[in-house]
């Protein structure tokens, strides 16, 4: 799964030897799902399957639901994008929603007017990004992986302490119609998924920002050495994840109608299986928040049409975890093929002499 | 150890007429070697990619030669594999430590050999080995220290102790002394003399003239893939030995380099200037200045402090003293950003890690640092920022199909263009370029060099180091040997010759 950030000019035409006429808009637009092909005629696959077997699956109604049951996976999974992008991983969105659902119920609960309340509970977020996560990975270049387990850990505590592990009842209008208001007759959370997913889109694509964010995943170090401030990247990314999961947070606050005292510490694990179904690197540096709606969308079409069969939703936990490994194990299978068809191509050029000192690179210092 | 006595039937060692190719680059085309007697401290030397590495993979078992022979006391020997060579008493210690950093030195020296006891591992008997092993080499290690916590050269000696422990005959030591200061080398040649004492004998690979007269008793010289001189070190001098390593280039008057004419030294400002530079260790009072249309080369041993020369005035690695001055006003803050926004380049010597994001497409790559200042809310990739994308790559004649192709998918000679490309988006008046042709073929290293000589007939002031002396000959005005952080040595383009500059930076004095 090997993805060339798009640039600007030609994303679609990628690969084409130059001189020939543009592909028909049809093709182009198929070269331009390269990327994240697999989850893609999965997908698909998958929507013809259960159109043929479960009349009621190609209601509207079910679309919705179906919609609606991933909304809060969709909009934490597009901020963890652009972690792993930059290089790293999420494990604390759960805790971080829930935290942010505690401080919605807090602050409603002390009466202020329910606007307010969610701009409020959405900054909160994102300075629980910043602070707790952004800066020990951006500033201090903690490693990843313990930051976010120690603050899922820590944040999931600080969420039983503060709600006093009871389940608090939030009324308020702004943030039911924020969760299960209809909009042109639609539950409300599919245009907040849609405006995400292209803000998300347009960031990636078309800022400077966002391709910091690929060159800091790529190589922090040439990042660096070009002048990017790679430290304020990544606590902007880390912020921005913290702001959807709290976004996230108020939603799933709102469909219940209450805060719950326990985060649900798998839907980050869920997001990085979304990302990873959808052709993001785990090493960061690869992919897109495109691949990952379509990994998020195989999840929740795979359950609802299990659930729809009256076939447990625990296979669709077995089945994600088997996707898995098998898109991983088929990209392993074709980079070994595209290996075996570049060789003789590499030997017309002159090959590096196996007797060049590879020691000889000096070292790179990171100040901390 | 017990000393090899009475009739042996030829020498120690012996390789005879060794060649090894790698995918069509002959590496060795003919190289020998002799180690006469048992407690004979060998030194093996020669210039970058002579080599030397390929020899000692092959004496070690690490590589099979093409064709050649080994023999080891006039038998016929062959290794298939590291450890046929070590049963057969040569061991060898790399140029990297490879010890296991959390475990003790009593588990690295006998690694997979510990004393067992009734009940497991004896650590008493263990530790009583190692910390006797230890003693022949005159180290008074307690067994029990954590190796991790050791420094560099006390890990390398019980790399060493681990050698000898295999009852090794000959031991091999890879450049011991590129990462070593100059008390640590003390204490290794203490303890390579220490080892001939006890009939071991060494073969000692080093770049270092003034190391290799000081502790051999042979030399071994290789040039291109050949043995171009041996014998006992007191048939040679300092002079002679740089003679055989370089192929006799006269010591006299460089070689007329081909140059094209750029402006009157001396009548131009100086645009860089560098004062007492220093950074922890690495480099020591460096003086430099750079002045407009002008290439100035850093020749220097890896390890010299050339690359971090580049570093420290890029502000990648941290300055411990002296001051950056561009145009005449100290940089306050040496950060990239900083120097770039004071008009200075730098190309990193790893394109791969530093110098590119491999998963990014060409163009991308192209413009970044150019970009670097814009606010982040901007969209990339505007007509103008594509025409200088495409003006750049076109005028180093880069082939890449697309603009939006991953710059993964180049070749290495392209790769490093792009590199370079993205350096000169950003207008540089002041390049640092280290090491920029390594690794790259003959073409592209023309290109490069017609690149360069354009930017410096432009008026940049470019700083430039290699691994090749002629490549800076052919290129540079001026030319600065470095040696152990400190700039030794300045050469004028008429001064300019390979084998003095190969004697000054390997320590000796001409």
């Amino acid at each position: 799964m090997s993805h060339v950030l798009p640039s600007a000019e030609d994303g679609a035409a990628a690969g084409r030897p130059p001189g020939r006429p543009d592909p028909p808009l049809v093709r182009a637009a198929w070269n331009g799902t390269r990327a994240f092909r697999p989850v893609l005629v999965l997908l698909a696959g998958l929507i013809v399957v259960l159109s043929l077997v479960e009349r009621s699956f190609f209601s509207l109604v079910n679309l919705q639901d179906v919609a609606t049951s991933v909304s809060v996976l969709w909009i934490v999974a597009l901020g963890a994008t652009f972690v792993q992008l930059s290089g790293g991983i999420d494990l604390s969105s759960g805790a971080v929603a829930a935290l942010a659902g505690v401080c919605l119920a807090k602050l409603v609960g002390a009466g202020l007017p329910g606007a307010l309340v969610i701009v409020i509970v959405i900054a909160f977020g994102a300075a629980v990004g910043a602070v707790v996560n952004g800066i020990p990975v951006g500033i201090f270049r903690l490693n990843v992986f313990v930051v976010t387990l120690a603050s899922m850990t820590a944040i999931t505590g600080v969420v039983s302490l503060w709600s006093g592990t009871q389940s608090t009842y939030v009324t308020s209008s702004a943030v039911a119609w924020l969760a299960i208001s209809k909009f042109l007759g639609m539950p409300m959370p599919i245009p907040i998924m849609a405006v995400a997913f292209l803000l998300f889109s347009y960031i990636q694509r078309r800022t400077y920002f966002g391709r910091d964010i690929y060159a800091v995943g790529g190589s922090i170090t040439a990042a660096r050495l070009s002048g990017i401030r790679t430290s304020r990247t990544l606590v902007v990314v880390w912020a921005v994840e913290g702001a959807m999961a709290a976004l996230a947070g108020i939603i799933a606050v709102g469909r219940i109608g209450a805060a719950a005292p326990q985060p649900d510490n798998t839907l980050p694990l869920n997001a990085i299986a979304a990302i990873l179904l959808g052709g993001s690197a785990l090493a960061g540096g690869v992919g897109g928040v495109g691949g990952t709606v379509l990994g998020v969308l195989f999840i929740g079409v795979l359950q609802n049409g299990l659930s729809l069969s009256g076939i447990p939703t625990y296979w669709q936990q077995i089945v994600t975890g088997i996707i898995l490994v098998a898109a991983v194990l088929g990209d392993r299978m074709q980079n070994s093929r595209l290996r075996i068809r570049l060789r003789p191509a590499s030997r017309t050029g002159r090959p590096e002499p196996a007797s060049v000192s590879r020691s000889e690179s000096s070292s790179i210092v990171e100040p901390a | 150890m017990a000393v090899v006595t009475g009739a042996v039937a030829g020498p120690l060692l012996e390789l005879l007429g060794i060649e090894k190719s790698y995918a069509g680059v002959q590496a060795l085309r003919g190289a020998r070697l002799t180690i006469g007697r048992p407690g004979t401290v060998h030194a093996l030397t020669g210039q970058n990619g002579c080599g030397k590495s390929s020899l000692l993979g092959i004496v070690s078992g690490q590589l099979q030669p093409d064709r050649g022979e080994i023999r080891i006391e006039g038998r016929p020997a062959r290794f298939s594999t590291a450890s046929d060579a070590v049963r057969q008493g040569i061991a060898m210690v790399a140029q990297e430590t490879a010890v296991a950093e959390g475990l003790s030195v009593a588990e690295n020296v006998l690694m997979g050999r510990m004393v067992r006891g009734p009940r497991g591992i004896d650590w008493k008997a263990s530790r009583a080995r190692a910390r006797q092993i230890l003693g022949r080499l005159g180290l008074d290690y307690d067994p029990r220290w954590i190796v991790g916590r050791l420094r560099p050269d006390q890990k390398q000696m019980v790399e060493i102790a681990r050698a000898i422990s295999l009852d090794a005959k000959v031991l091999i030591l890879d450049e011991p002394t590129s990462s070593l200061t100059e008390d640590e080398v003390t204490g290794l040649f203490a303890v390579i003399r220490e080892l001939a004492q006890h009939g071991v004998s060494v073969l000692f690979v080093s770049h270092r003239l003034t190391e290799v007269f000081e502790i051999s008793d042979e030399i071994t010289v290789m040039r291109d893939g050949r043995t171009v001189g041996a014998g006992a070190v007191s048939t040679f001098t300092t002079k002679s030995l740089v003679d055989v390593m370089v192929g006799g280039v006269d010591l006299h008057g460089g070689p007329a380099a081909a140059t094209t004419s750029r402006a009157d030294p001396g009548s131009a400002q100086s645009l860089l200037e560098v004062r007492q530079l220093s950074s922890a260790g690495a480099v020591r009072g460096v003086d430099l200045q750079l002045r407009p249309g002008k290439l100035v080369g850093v020749a220097g041993l890896v390890g010299s402090g050339r690359s971090e020369l580049l570093e420290a005035i890029f502000g990648v690695r941290p300055v411990t003293g002296g001051t950056v001055i561009v145009d005449g006003n100290p940089l306050r803050r040496t950060s990239p950003r900083a120097c770039i926004a004071a008009g200075i380049g730098y190309v990193p010597p790893d394109r791969k890690v530093q110098g590119l994001v491999l998963p990014m497409a060409v163009a991308s790559n192209l413009t970044m640092a150019a970009t670097h200042a814009k606010s982040r809310l901007r969209v990339p990739g505007g007509r103008r920022e594509r025409g200088m994308a495409r003006r750049l790559a076109d005028g180093v004649r880069m082939r890449a199909a697309s603009m939006s192709l991953a710059v993964r998918s180049l070749s290495g000679g392209n790769q490093q263009k792009v590199v370079f490309c993205k350096w000169m988006a950003t207008r540089p008046r002041i390049l640092l370029l280290d090491d920029p042709t390594r690794g790259v073929d003959v073409a592209a290293k023309a290109d490069i060099h017609t690149q360069l000589r354009q930017a410096a007939a432009d008026g940049v002031a470019l700083l430039v180091t290699s691994s090749e002396i002629p490549e800076l000959i052919d290129l540079c005005d001026e030319v600065l040997v470095m040696h152990r952080g400190a700039v030794t040595r300045r050469f004028a383009k008429d001064q300019l010759s390979e084998a003095r500059i190969a004697a000054v930076a390997s320590g000796g004095q001409l």
